[in-house]
């Protein structure tokens, strides 16, 4: 039999892709190695598969193998693996009991494996380092990992697990391979998990990104913000989020993504740190109370508008990452007009600038609707020069969706409700400034004399064309912190007499 | 004719018979797309032959144990099986002698 195959995968010498998914019967593992040039390999869903052949491991040009699902393995081995796929997935291989494949180099390597048998890693895993992912049930053989064993390292739900993983969590953070990763995502597959993050995630000192998808916390410790490496926060479909704190400070990109039930965003006590926000996400979260929204408006208002001042003092922002743009994008709810100026239904906008601007921010109200996931906003400026030429300034949001986007959330994104997007574009803003000046320079002859402005918003996505802007307008700064903003801010506080500084989320 | 892409549907089903791609040797891409499971073309009495000059080959749901044991598609480059009711890949007789005969004579 073995002959057989061995000749009828000789005649396969072009084959590059192989996908044999979900074919439940299939009871005997083809040999390929007849078919030299194979990159992809699937097997997932094949519930009766009992073997892997060997011969897959000898393929120098396999990328991908995927092996997720195929319950009736129960030793994956080989002597060598090299170079080694950039992916291997055996999920869901609840029966799986040996893991020993001597890769060479597991640099790339996205490695996913069930919870072995004997609650022990093999010593092919416990001295492995480098790994680019790996993913793997929470459990508490995670502490014998090693030191920078992987640069992201992603937890699912356990099978086997009957205490609250929480738990399990609290113990596995202050090990090696954890206190030394970069990369944590935490994700619950269909059934929710994890009810609480443990406090000591305080301790994972090099992490730069966390990603929490589907679990069933109810908020977010605030030790979060003791994380200094922390550059994003994503918080994805954790349909019972109720409350979290005021993060923007602590971490430059915070997501919060079809958490339906948030209701709270709650100031925190601790003394920010600068750590400029870049950009802050609240997707679908449509029961935020008016207090949180409050709450989250006046951080946009503030870090915009520290922004605007660094830009003002001459600092080079295009050497901030993302020319140092600062976006936001909320839910659109009562409220949010006193921070706007000049409201336009009209996509396109003529206005001469406010003088002694300090700079402006645009911002543009969503209708509901789906988007593709390489949407972004923008605003077109242009303006006559002295000499009749005409010049053109754009501005993108840059908030780049494609990068924040899961394949397994949606095909699109999806909003239920209205949203706004407010954004400052530091490089933009200066250069409108300048050509203005510039105008009026030349036209010195009339004192009074200050160009108009033509301003297009516009949604820059060719996928979907069901998203409409409502709304659009500008949010202008003054220089000095008491800007007529900044007062009439304070006039909304005043006039509120409930309004009081909520207590930390403990 | 070089190329056959079928998706699916509801209101349509298909018997095949086991000749049914003797006279397409040129065939090059062969696509029975299902995504949603419908299952609508169907093999009653198994399946003689494919054509061997396939480089694209996608029969989701294939419905048959195994392959037509005399398919040798040497210039096949993806291969997509998806959903199938296949056992093994190829059963029965050794097939493509004038492979059998060189593969041996070189070891």
């Amino acid at each position: 039999m073995c002959l057989n195959n061995c000749i009828l995968l000789q005649n396969l010498p072009n084959l590059e892709i192989l996908n044999l998914s979900n074919s439940k019967k299939l009871i005997e593992c083809p040999n390929v190695s007849g078919s030299p040039n194979l990159k992809y390999v699937r097997l997932n869903g094949c519930l009766s598969l009992p073997e892997v052949d060997s011969s897959i491991f000898f393929l120098r040009k396999l990328e991908s193998l995927i092996i997720d699902g195929c319950m009736s393995l129960k030793s994956i081995s080989s002597n060598t693996c090299s170079p080694a796929p950039r992916e291997l997935n055996a999920m869901n291989c609840i029966n799986l009991q040996e893991f020993s494949v001597a890769f060479s180099s597991v640099d790339n390597l996205f490695l996913s494996l069930p919870e072995l048998g004997a609650n022990k890693f093999p010593s092919s895993i416990l001295h492995t380092k480098n790994l680019e992912y790996f993913l793997y049930p929470i459990s508490d053989s995670l502490v014998d990992l090693s030191e920078n064993f992987a640069n992201c390292i992603w937890l699912a739900n356990s099978l086997k697990g009957e205490r609250d993983s929480s738990i399990t969590l609290h113990k596995v953070l202050p090990s090696p391979a954890f206190l030394s990763v970069k990369h944590l995502i935490l994700f619950g597959d269909d059934v929710p998990f994890l009810s609480e993050i443990p406090d000591n995630i305080s301790l994972l000192s090099s992490l730069k990104s966390l990603k929490l998808v589907n679990i069933a916390i109810r908020s977010l410790p605030e030790t979060i913000i003791y994380l200094p490496q922390l550059e994003s926060l994503d918080v994805f479909n954790c349909k019972m989020l109720q409350s979290i704190p005021v993060l923007s400070q602590f971490i430059p990109y915070f997501i919060v993504w079809n958490c339906e039930s948030l209701e709270k965003v709650l100031h925190s006590t601790s003394e920010p740190f600068y750590k400029p926000n870049r950009g802050f996400l609240l997707l679908n979260c449509i029961k935020l109370d008016s207090l949180s929204y409050r709450t989250v408006l006046e951080d946009a208002t503030f870090w915009i508008e520290v922004g605007a001042r660094i830009n003002s003092e001459n600092e080079d922002m295009s050497l901030y990452y993302d020319n140092g743009i600062i976006w936001y994008f909320l839910p659109a709810m009562p409220g949010i007009e006193y921070w706007f100026h000049h409201p336009s239904t009209q996509v396109s906008v003529t206005l001469e600038l406010p003088p002694n601007l300090l700079g402006f921010a645009y911002y543009l109200v969503l209708s509901p609707g789906h988007m593709g996931y390489g949407v972004d906003f923008g605003c077109k400026c242009y303006l006559d020069n002295s000499s009749g030429e005409r010049i053109y300034i754009k501005s993108f949001t840059r908030s780049n969706f494609y990068h924040k986007s899961w394949d397994f959330i949606n095909a699109s994104i999806h909003m239920m409700s209205h949203h706004v997007v407010l954004w400052y574009d530091p490089r933009s803003c200066k250069q409108i400034m300048e050509a203005v000046e510039e105008t009026k320079f030349i036209n010195d002859v009339s004192i009074n004399y200050n160009p108009k402005l033509t301003f297009r918003f516009f949604i820059d996505e060719t996928l979907c064309n069901e998203v409409m802007i409502v709304e659009c307008g500008f949010h202008w700064m003054y220089p000095f912190e008491a800007s007529a903003i900044r007062n009439r801010t304070e006039d909304i506080k005043s006039n509120d007499q409930e309004y009081t500084v909520p207590p930390t989320n403990k | 004719m070089e190329a056959i892409f079928l998706d699916a549907t509801e209101s349509r089903h298909i018997n095949l018979s086991p000749k049914t791609f003797e006279k397409m040797p040129n065939l090059r891409f062969l696509a029975f797309q299902d995504k949603r499971g419908i299952k609508s073309v169907s093999l009653p009495s198994g399946l003689d032959s494919l054509p061997k000059n396939l480089r694209y080959f996608l029969w989701d749901g294939y419905p048959w144990k195994f392959l037509p044991p005399t398919f040798c598609p040497e210039m096949l480059v993806e291969f997509s099986l998806q959903d199938s009711h296949v056992e093994k890949l190829w059963n029965g007789e050794l097939v493509c002698t004038v492979h059998v005969f060189f593969f041996l004579f070189l070891f």
